[in-house]
């Protein structure tokens, strides 16, 4: 093996080793993180889960704010796509690039004004704040991906049916939409994912009463680094594992960092 | 069938007159919620931070909106605020310089293998950005904590005679941060890589270049925007990262993102939390300004 193939191998290794430590500590029966190994493995985290400290209730809501985002701007994502790729009309390029605009603005700084914004409007600590922040991250994503996959869909489908005489509206959803279905899809479990995954721009906008699932994650490993923590982790390794293999599938990842 | 599908699509509506009506309100009426939603969610509460960051955040009072001042810009500039904006800057250059160094021969070695092995390495590099920071972090507090898995083979190996406090540390901060961002400087490096024509290393090869000099003097300058791209997106992703240097840090080792957390959440001035976010931002932008005029400068001396 040449030089350049061991350093690969080896910092990919080191890139995949805290992942791999995680899911390990998870299945130790033990109350702390020490090597040497333990002799046998123990589900006892994955039971402690349900016990402690609210992780069920922010899950809950974390499946809903993300279900909800995702509904949102992927409907609108979708229609402003269409627009952008199948139309001429004044300021296209502008809305073009602000509906890219949020990937641009470092989550911290996006978190930071929605909180004084809701703090404006006397709104912190509500659903509704939550969601409208996880909707402004997730359009990027939405709009992205239906536009790659619309840019595939052949043009002369849906010319067709506009000269057998359909209305627009009529051509998108009888033509367009079965078309670019696997494309919408896509882009909803990638929204999905960057709402269900985000912590930098909730941490900003929950509170005691409402919390996301990493944003529980994080106050609880602040206070407290026992396997509890990699119980969680592993089960969200897994799903987002199987997600990601899913999406490659369904869409190819490569495309996803081209569009 | 061709001959149908040709007949309906050359004539009536070719694709200029679909798209090109006039006063057709259609995509106006399909970007409309895609606007109201970004005016609403973007730029109001851009506008409502720039108002706030000129408001005062009273000890007594609380936050005062009648008063307009420039006290919080000027407060960034004490040694304090100071000291932790520079050592932002610093931990993100060496972050950036990091991911550069171990991700370029990453990246080269990628373009050499087949397609195949190429999607599996890359998607095990990507693997970080996959998983939630939370998770990374915790994987390197196991990792690195006092008694931790390498503090524990260092001791047997007898390297170290006491456990060495790696965490919440700048350095604890890096390593989280190179970890979670080195696959933004072995993408763009590695795409630029893969475009080179090979025909072109052929040609070095033949008139007698060693392999040294081909990648001298070939595959390195051509690679160079692919490695301008990754400074770029390295630099400005960890300027702002929050959940690594908060959770590796500790909260002890301070960066300026968790400075604005820290104001905003805990001593809710957000005055001042609004004026930090402006000034990350600004700051941010001079150094992407000045390395990009320093990059163009270089690649067009490469390429004359």
């Amino acid at each position: 093996m040449s030089p350049l193939a061991i350093f690969n191998w080896l910092v990919l290794l080191a890139v995949l080793a805290p992942l791999l430590v995680v899911a390990y500590v998870s299945f130790t029966p033990s109350n702390f993180l020490e090597l040497p190994a333990p002799t046998q493995l123990s589900l006892r985290w994955y039971g402690e889960i349900f016990r402690r400290g609210g992780f069920v209730d922010a899950f809950a809501t974390s499946v809903v704010l993300g279900l909800t985002a995702t509904a949102v701007s992927v409907t609108i994502g979708t229609l402003a796509a269409y627009a952008i790729s199948r139309y001429q009309f004044p300021g296209r390029e502008l809305i073009d690039t602000l509906v890219m605009a949020p990937l641009m603005v470092p989550g911290v700084i996006l978190g930071l004004f929605l909180l004084i914004f809701l703090v404006n409007l006397r709104m912190t600590g509500s659903f509704l704040g939550l969601l409208a922040a996880h909707v402004l991250l997730t359009v990027p994503y939405a709009a992205r991906t239906v536009r790659a996959s619309l840019r595939d869909v052949d043009r002369s489908l849906e010319r067709a049916a506009r000269n057998l005489g359909a209305p627009g509206w009529r051509a998108f959803v009888l033509v367009t939409l079965p078309l670019i279905k696997p494309g919408v899809l896509a882009g909803a479990i990638f929204a999905f994912l960057m709402s269900f995954d985000n912590l930098t721009v909730s941490i900003f906008l929950t509170d005691r009463r409402l919390m996301t699932l990493p944003v529980r994650m994080y106050h609880y490993i602040v206070d407290i680094t026992d396997p509890v923590i990699a119980a969680v982790s592993t089960i969200l390794l897994v799903v987002s594992l199987v997600l990601v293999l899913f999406l490659e599938r369904l869409f190819g990842l490569k495309r996803l960092f081209e569009a | 069938m061709t001959t149908l599908r040709s007949l309906v699509t050359t004539n009536v509506f070719t694709s200029a007159s679909l798209v090109g009506r006039r006063h057709d309100l259609t995509p106006v009426v399909l970007v409309l919620p895609a606007i109201a939603v970004l005016a609403a969610l973007f730029v109001l509460p851009l506008a409502s931070a720039f108002v706030m960051s000129f408001h005062q955040h009273h000890p007594v009072l609380g936050l005062r909106t009648e008063v307009f001042t420039l006290a919080n810009y000027a407060r960034l500039g004490d040694s304090y605020h100071l000291g932790v904006f520079l050592r932002t800057i610093k931990i993100s250059g060496l972050v950036t310089a990091i991911c550069l160094i171990v991700g370029y021969p990453i990246a080269y070695f990628c373009s050499t293998l087949p397609r195949r092995a190429q999607a599996v390495v890359i998607l095990g590099y990507l693997s970080p950005w996959l998983v939630s920071v939370v998770i990374k972090a915790y994987g390197w507090m196991v990792l690195l904590a006092e008694n931790g898995i390498v503090n524990g083979l260092l001791l047997r190996l007898g390297l170290v005679d006491e456990p060495i406090r790696f965490l919440y540390s700048e350095f604890a901060i890096a390593l989280g941060l190179a970890h979670a961002y080195l696959v933004f400087a072995i993408l763009p490096i590695f795409t630029s890589l893969v475009a080179i024509d090979r025909r072109l290393l052929q040609a070095a090869r033949n008139l007698g270049g060693t392999r040294l000099q081909v990648f001298r003097s070939v595959v390195l300058p051509l690679s160079l925007p692919g490695v301008v791209a990754g400074t770029l997106l390295v630099f400005t992703l960890t300027m702002a990262a929050f959940a690594t240097p908060a959770l590796l840090g500790g909260g002890r080792v301070k960066v300026v993102s968790y400075l604005a957390y820290e104001q905003a959440l805990h001593l809710l001035n957000w005055p001042l939390a609004a004026a930090i976010g402006f000034v990350l931002m600004l700051v941010t932008g001079l150094v992407v300004f000045s390395y990009q005029r320093m990059s163009s400068r270089l690649l067009r001396g490469v390429a004359g």
